[in-house]
């Protein structure tokens, strides 16, 4: 096993470190209160080729593997974990065009996606793709093409993205990856209230009443879909996984810049036995969590059969995110529950990292159906 | 359901189940239908703080003659548990006017309680308690607000910050070190500090993560001229003083911290009560079953713990461990707890307008205000290592 980062990937870390503390840190805050898309950061981020980092050279990208973006994500998230979390969606819309769609999809989407001009929106609520019950979304055959019909509940985007990828069965077949575009008619999308944390992230619900897709809006084979959604999934994992590691990253930073600082009893919290404890759990914490992290993301993109790595490196770094915004919390004191301060938005965002794309309660179970096919 | 069996098992007087249920009702109707909104605009929340004057929830340890319940600790924590069930930030209220009341109550001259005591408790004014400074949180002996005797009574200077009610007070009780006896660290005083004296001002609201109708900011007093008449209790003695105010004040708080738990493991049961398919698939989740019979059992020794700390105050036997054992189990339960909780629940629960969503943000403060979980501990632990309760 090799421990090693690559040049590049050392490179590309300090590189990110540096943008986000300039440019995303300070905007994280107004960003959160306001709850607006984080427009100037995102167009940032393309500028600098984050989404398009594993895509082929010959697509516009960087051909670099999917471990560098990861490192990049973890990075982004350190300074605004909704932001991180827009570019990891783009990322896999932009992995799947490449990877399933025809040369035709790729000309007409990669580029603009790519140029940041268009917004892809993912649904997450597929668990039951092998039971053909893909969310409420049905197709229906209709001479030249499908109708497709329901709602997807949890849409990454869906507010402001301009195509959306689907996932839909019909009654006598598997389901297949679908791209419509918000131009189609019968295509709506709600924003939800607004959410906890992760506030400038658009979430919405996705309803298609009766859209009329073709052959030429199928991507990848017909009745691939559960195949392409699984590949999402993992990918959407790994980056939550890399999300949650960047919040906890913060969480660390905040907490022993502010336990060195703040005298009590005569000395700096820092030189206390309980906030010793606390500081040591929490870069453990981390350091695990980066690792699994790390690891799920260079085995996806070497492109190895993967059971479960990446749901267990989401578990364990989102449960651990949770964990160290709460002790980051708790070492700021009455601090650390005032808007002011960072430590207030990140215990409020690590939590989604625990309920998505799914809830680790079904990522835990999930975890368990393989550990059992693994070990007879 | 589940308070009914607690009731029993708490084998309560007449008096602490008519207060306590004259409170669950008053929770019921006149709170929780607000408390999102409370949430969403963080305004102080007047109307109920007069209908809880009205109902005579205000004062609950205070004689009747000062306009109190004359009711006891156990009753007290009943009351909180109710109140903090419908919302936190009004038990904490609740719990501030509780504070301030009893400071009055016991420590006060006849005319202090006329002019502060008898208002409060009509809620015709409201009060604030403030102790906490910049560099003084946890650590109070490092306190640096300080009187000095002048010709006209007392120039109070400092200031005091993260104060519940600093926003609106009309009048607060501060702790500041005193002219008594400079040498002593532990020589303070509790001064009445008016909001019309001149030389107090207040800093700018707080915006917080949750408990967001609960109004707090900064007081700053700058050559405050206070009158001779404006020190509550004896000179010199005011750190004693709130420190034994805080032992109920803790009690409090962990019942503050029970009440929002019971609401979540509520909206939890509700949640997946539901008779519909996806949901019953929920109810039958061992996972959600788990979360729910590990919620109701810490709910339980809550209860127990803190109904143990409210007697032995009541008989007069010293609580300070209990008081900070109840309150350590409780904050940390409900921070727990109300994360599970927002976790099974997944999407919905991360929402805004869910009740779930708002509890995960109100608990956290459990464990840091009225004595951090650390604070606490290091109670725990001094008390033990001096031989004070039998482990």
């Amino acid at each position: 096993m090799e421990f090693q980062l690559t040049k590049i990937q050392k490179m590309t870390r300090r590189a990110m470190r540096e943008f986000v503390r300039q440019e995303v840190v300070p905007l994280a805050q107004a960003l959160d209160e306001t709850s607006e898309f984080p427009s100037a950061n995102y167009q940032q981020a393309f500028g600098l080729g984050i989404m398009d980092m594993a895509l082929p050279e010959s697509m516009g990208g960087l051909g670099e593997d999917f471990l560098g973006f990861i490192i990049a994500l973890d990075e982004f998230a350190y300074g605004n974990a909704a932001l991180a979390h827009s570019i990891s969606v783009t990322e896999a819309a932009l992995h799947l065009l490449y990877q399933y769609g025809t040369q035709k999809q790729q000309q007409r989407f990669i580029a603009r996606l790519h140029a940041g001009e268009i917004l892809a929106a993912l649904p997450t609520e597929l668990s039951d793709v092998d039971k053909r019950s893909v969310g409420s979304l049905r197709a229906e055959f209709d001479g030249n093409g499908y109708r497709l019909n329901g709602s997807l509940l949890q849409v990454a985007h869906a507010p402001i993205a301009d195509i959306a990828i689907v996932f839909a069965a019909t009654a006598n077949t598997t389901p297949s990856a679908f791209i419509v575009d918000r131009q189609m008619t019968g295509f709506k999308a709600t924003r939800h209230d607004a959410l906890m944390g992760m506030r400038s992230f658009p979430m919405g619900r996705l309803q298609l009443n009766d859209v009329h897709v073709t052959h030429d809006d199928l991507l990848g084979a017909e009745g691939n879909g559960g195949a392409i959604y699984g590949e999402l999934l993992r990918r959407s994992e790994t980056a939550i996984g890399a999300i949650a590691v960047g919040i906890s990253q913060a969480a660390l930073e905040e907490a022993v810049r502010h336990c060195k600082a703040r005298v009590q009893f005569g000395k700096p919290l820092a030189k206390m036995q309980a906030t010793q404890n606390k500081i040591a759990d929490m870069a453990a914490g981390v350091e695990a969590a980066r690792l699994l992290v790390y690891q799920a993301a260079f085995y996806l993109g070497q492109r190895s059969q993967l059971t479960t790595q990446t749901a267990i490196a989401k578990i364990i770094a989102s449960d651990q995110a949770v964990a160290a915004t709460q002790e980051a919390v708790q070492i700021h004191g009455g601090y650390g529950y005032m808007k002011d301060y960072t430590v207030e938005r990140l215990y409020r965002d690590a939590v989604f990292t625990q309920i998505y794309p799914t809830t680790n309660a079904t990522q835990r179970s999930n975890i368990a159906q393989a550990t059992y096919r693994t070990i007879r | 359901m589940l308070s009914t069996e607690a009731e029993a098992c708490r084998s309560l007087t007449d008096q602490q189940r008519t207060l306590m249920q004259k409170a669950r009702i008053f929770a019921r109707k006149e709170i929780a239908p607000h408390a999102q909104e409370l949430d969403w605009t963080a305004k102080f929340a007047n109307t109920i703080y007069k209908k809880m004057a009205r109902q005579g929830l205000l004062g609950i340890t205070v004689p009747a003659k000062w306009g109190g319940a004359e009711s006891d600790t156990l009753s007290y924590a009943l009351v909180m548990e109710e109140l903090s069930n419908g919302y936190a930030s009004i038990a904490d209220l609740c719990g501030l006017v509780e504070l301030c009341a009893t400071l009055l109550n016991e420590l006060g001259t006849e005319a202090q309680k006329q002019r502060y005591l008898v208002p409060l408790l009509k809620a015709q004014t409201t009060c604030s308690f403030a102790l906490t400074e910049p560099d003084a949180g946890s650590d109070l002996a490092a306190l640096a607000a300080t009187a000095e005797k002048n010709s006209r009574g007392f120039i109070l200077n400092g200031s005091k910050h993260f104060i519940h009610n600093g926003p609106i007070c009309d009048f607060a009780l501060v702790l500041a070190r005193s002219p008594a006896a400079k040498a002593d660290d532990r020589a303070m005083s509790i001064f009445i500090v008016e909001s019309s004296y001149p030389g107090f001002s207040r800093g700018v609201k707080e915006n917080k993560m949750g408990q967001r109708a609960s109004q707090l900011s900064s007081l700053y007093f700058k050559d405050c001229q206070l009158p001779p008449d404006a020190v509550l209790g004896i000179d010199g003695d005011g750190f004693k003083h709130m420190m034994v105010v805080l032992e109920r004040g803790r009690i409090g708080i962990a019942a503050l911290s029970l009440g929002l738990m019971r609401s979540a493991l509520e909206n939890v049961l509700k949640d997946t009560a539901d008779k519909d398919r996806a949901n019953s698939a929920k109810a039958d989740s061992q996972t959600v079953q788990w979360a729910i019979a590990n919620m109701a059992t810490d709910m339980y020794a809550a209860q127990a713990m803190i109904a143990q700390a409210a007697r032995l105050k009541d008989q007069g036997i010293p609580a300070n461990t209990q008081a900070s054992m109840a309150k350590l189990f409780a904050s940390e339960a409900a921070v727990k707890h109300t994360g599970i909780a927002v976790q099974i629940t997944g999407i919905q629960g991360y929402t805004q307008g869910n009740v779930l969503e708002r509890l995960y943000r109100d608990a956290k403060v459990t464990q840091i205000y009225e004595g951090t979980s650390e604070v606490q501990r290091i109670i725990i632990a001094r008390s033990l290592q001096r031989g004070g309760l039998t482990p």
